[in-house]
């Protein structure tokens, strides 16, 4: 009871802090401007990967015809030169210039010259399908594809930058938020005074985390409501976000104890989020990943929570993701509370 | 006047070498720049993944290599398992019916597509289409380009926060107090303490770039580039430290306005060209543009940029004496 008592004290107290600092005016201003960002300047079409562009050169234009149907045209222009001058703006373009006739079918594939040499076979296998569709020269498949679940259309990119906010920001406010309020307690002695007080390490972490959570919690809300809505999703959602707001923020505890200033540990915290950011480069090209990606918690959690705002079909994926957090979790609980007690807690022992 | 702000930037540097925080600031960001240079080189050769499994001939397993990276699982279990993770990875099998490409469903139309085109090109043997490469030359991709570039206007962003947390230092142990009694002068405080922030913006932009892309570039023209963005390190620096009072406000600080500071150069790579000129009355559109043309566009001038971006930093700056005069009481 007292113990409970102590703790529930604590997190008022923090609480008060918090939000004394403006740590919810963040929260909040941060929400504003990405729903902002999210709902009207970030466009639904953004081409990330190299753009291709095609010249039909060819007796039929029936390859013009097959990009045409498939809602392509914007692909297509209409002489090499203006290809030719396109590229040489713009080095992110490769050009496919597709000539002859069903007869003689050829193509010359302009490009930049670093590309790899694979994405470059890959590319001219692809345009034989192309060449083989548009102009019916009636090859036959080798193989059949086998879909394990229904063909889903494609996210707008600007709603898939929702879980990429969510995850991002989560890892870094968990981060630095409870290094800020560590770092506060030293320079004003209030640790000093906690150190003599009956409440322990387990008060001190889990009081912290509860805030951090509470903070990140208001975030996800503020976020997701304005640009999904009330979606039933966001149950599942939101336990994901509280776990990993709480790996955060042991994390950023378990370290930032062994520092003596936010003004030396703030570039740590921004290695820290450079290395949990790597993974997105995987979330922006999925035939991308690293192995050392796997090791990530944000790599699973952005993935795990753009399906689960926007499913796909993709199942037996949450649980295993949770539990796997929440066993992260444990381990950075327990180092925190070694780290919180030897450099933090000890001088009262 | 001199004498004044060498003296509060001895103190300074004084204070940032007993505590570390010299090295933290100049060994972080370089770790950083470390770090994309050991992550670039894999995403400059970004290739695609095809998942095989063991009924797939060795032969044709082997031509798969000169597509892409190749993975080998055994048992059609064991391959759904993997087509099913959170990446695009088309698995191939076959069995009595033939060859069969295994997708989840939401992967992108060219991973649906391409491992069917590359069984055909294998296994017909023969050319379909006649296909010639035509390379432009152009030795290295933008990925590693743009990572100098946002790394540079990262170093900018550290030496503002330098300047940031130096002043709010001096705001929370109340050092301003003491000063205030001093020959000191707000023009000459903030003079003094910027000059550590400048340095070790100017110090991380060069020695990050030497680490991403060593001497491909003209290092002349980088400094000219960077110098003229340190407005950027004093807008961001004296911005925060004009609005906060102490480090957790500070760090709230930091947070709202590293949205537009990173954000915009971050934008400017993926936007349209018809649309930049949105950004025109930001510095930090300026500063890219100068950056970029020193890393990309080589050939073209960078004086009127630089000019561009050391005005409207100076534009921005100047609104901002006021309040700080009035804030510091010197």
């Amino acid at each position: 009871m007292t113990a409970r008592r102590g703790f529930c004290s604590l997190l008022k107290q923090d609480l008060v802090v918090a939000y004394r600092n403006g740590f919810f005016l963040v929260v909040v201003g941060l929400a504003v401007i990405f729903v902002i960002l999210v709902r009207f300047v970030i466009p639904s079409e953004v081409k990330i990967t190299p753009r291709e562009y095609v010249v039909d050169l060819t007796e039929e234009q029936t390859i013009a015809d097959l990009f045409m149907k498939k809602g392509l045209a914007d692909i297509l222009l209409p002489s090499e030169d203006a290809l030719l001058s396109l590229m040489q703006e713009d080095r992110n373009t490769i050009g496919i210039v597709f000539r002859g006739s069903r007869e003689n079918p050829t193509a010359v594939i302009h490009h930049q010259g670093h590309e790899p040499k694979k994405a470059l076979n890959a590319l001219s296998a692809a345009v034989s399908l192309v060449w083989n569709e548009a102009g019916a020269l009636g090859r036959p498949s080798f193989s059949t594809p086998v879909l394990l679940r229904p063909e889903s259309g494609k996210l707008p990119f600007n709603l898939s930058m929702i879980p990429l906010l969510i995850v991002t920001e989560v890892v870094l406010l968990g981060f630095l938020f409870v290094a800020v309020m560590v770092f506060q307690e030293k320079a004003e002695g209030s640790i000093n005074a906690y150190r003599v007080s009956p409440r322990g390490t387990w008060t001190y972490i889990f009081s912290k985390s509860v805030t951090n959570v509470v903070l990140a919690l208001c975030y996800g809300l503020l976020l997701f409501l304005p640009t999904i809505g009330p979606a039933p999703t966001l149950a599942a959602v939101l336990p994901l976000v509280t776990v990993a707001s709480f790996l955060m923020t042991v994390t950023g505890l378990s370290v930032s104890v062994f520092f003596n200033s936010l003004s030396d540990f703030i570039y740590v915290a921004l290695l820290v989020f450079v290395l949990f950011c790597l993974p997105v480069a995987s979330y922006f090209f999925p035939a991308f990943k690293m192995p050392v990606f796997e090791l990530i918690p944000s790599y699973p959690l952005m993935f795990g929570i753009r399906e689960i705002l926007f499913p796909t079909g993709k199942t037996g994926f949450y649980l295993p993701m949770l539990i796997r957090l929440a066993a992260e979790s444990v381990v950075a609980l327990l180092v925190a509370a070694w780290a919180v007690n030897r450099n933090l807690l000890k001088e009262a022992r | 006047m001199l004498r004044r702000i060498v003296n509060v930037v001895a103190r300074d540097l004084r204070y940032a070498q007993r505590e570390n925080i010299l090295i933290y600031v100049i060994a972080f960001p370089l770790l950083i720049a470390v770090l994309l240079n050991l992550f670039l080189p894999s995403l400059e050769d970004m290739e695609m993944t095809f998942a095989l499994d063991s009924t797939v001939p060795k032969g044709i397993a082997e031509e798969f290599k000169t597509y892409g990276r190749v993975e080998y699982h055994d048992g059609l279990d064991r391959l759904t398992e993997r087509v099913l993770e959170f990446d695009d990875v088309p698995g191939i099998y076959v069995d009595e019916q033939g060859y069969h490409v295994l997708l989840e469903g939401n992967e992108a139309s060219f991973v649906r597509e391409l491992p069917g085109a590359i069984l055909d090109q294998l296994l017909y043997g023969q050319e379909l289409v006649t296909v010639k490469m035509e390379s432009h030359g152009v030795g290295s991709s933008l990925t590693r380009e743009f990572a100098v570039i946002l790394t540079i206007l990262g170093s900018m962003i550290t030496g503002g926060l330098v300047i940031a947390f130096s002043i709010v230092e001096d705001r929370a142990s109340r050092s301003l107090r003491a000063l205030a009694v001093s020959p000191l002068n707000t023009l000459e405080y903030l003079l003094a303490k910027s000059a550590l922030g400048s340095l070790v913006a100017l110090v991380l932009s060069l020695a990050s770039a030497f680490v991403l892309v060593g001497t491909a570039i003209n290092y002349v023209r980088l400094t000219a580039a960077s110098l003229s963005s340190l407005g950027i390190t004093l807008l961001f620096g004296l911005l925060i430290g004009l609005v906060a009072h102490n480090q957790l406000t500070a760090i709230a600080a930091t947070k709202i306005l590293i949205l537009p500071f990173m954000g915009v150069p971050v934008a400017l790579i993926f936007i349209p060209q018809g649309i930049k000129s949105m950004f025109y009355p930001f510095p930090m559109y300026w500063s890219f543009e100068s950056l970029y043309r020193v890393v990309v566009s080589t050939d073209l001038p960078i004086a009127a940029t630089n000019v561009l971006c050391i005005g409207l930093s100076v534009a921005l700056i100047l609104p901002l004496i006021p309040g700080l005069r009035r804030a510091f009481r010197l």
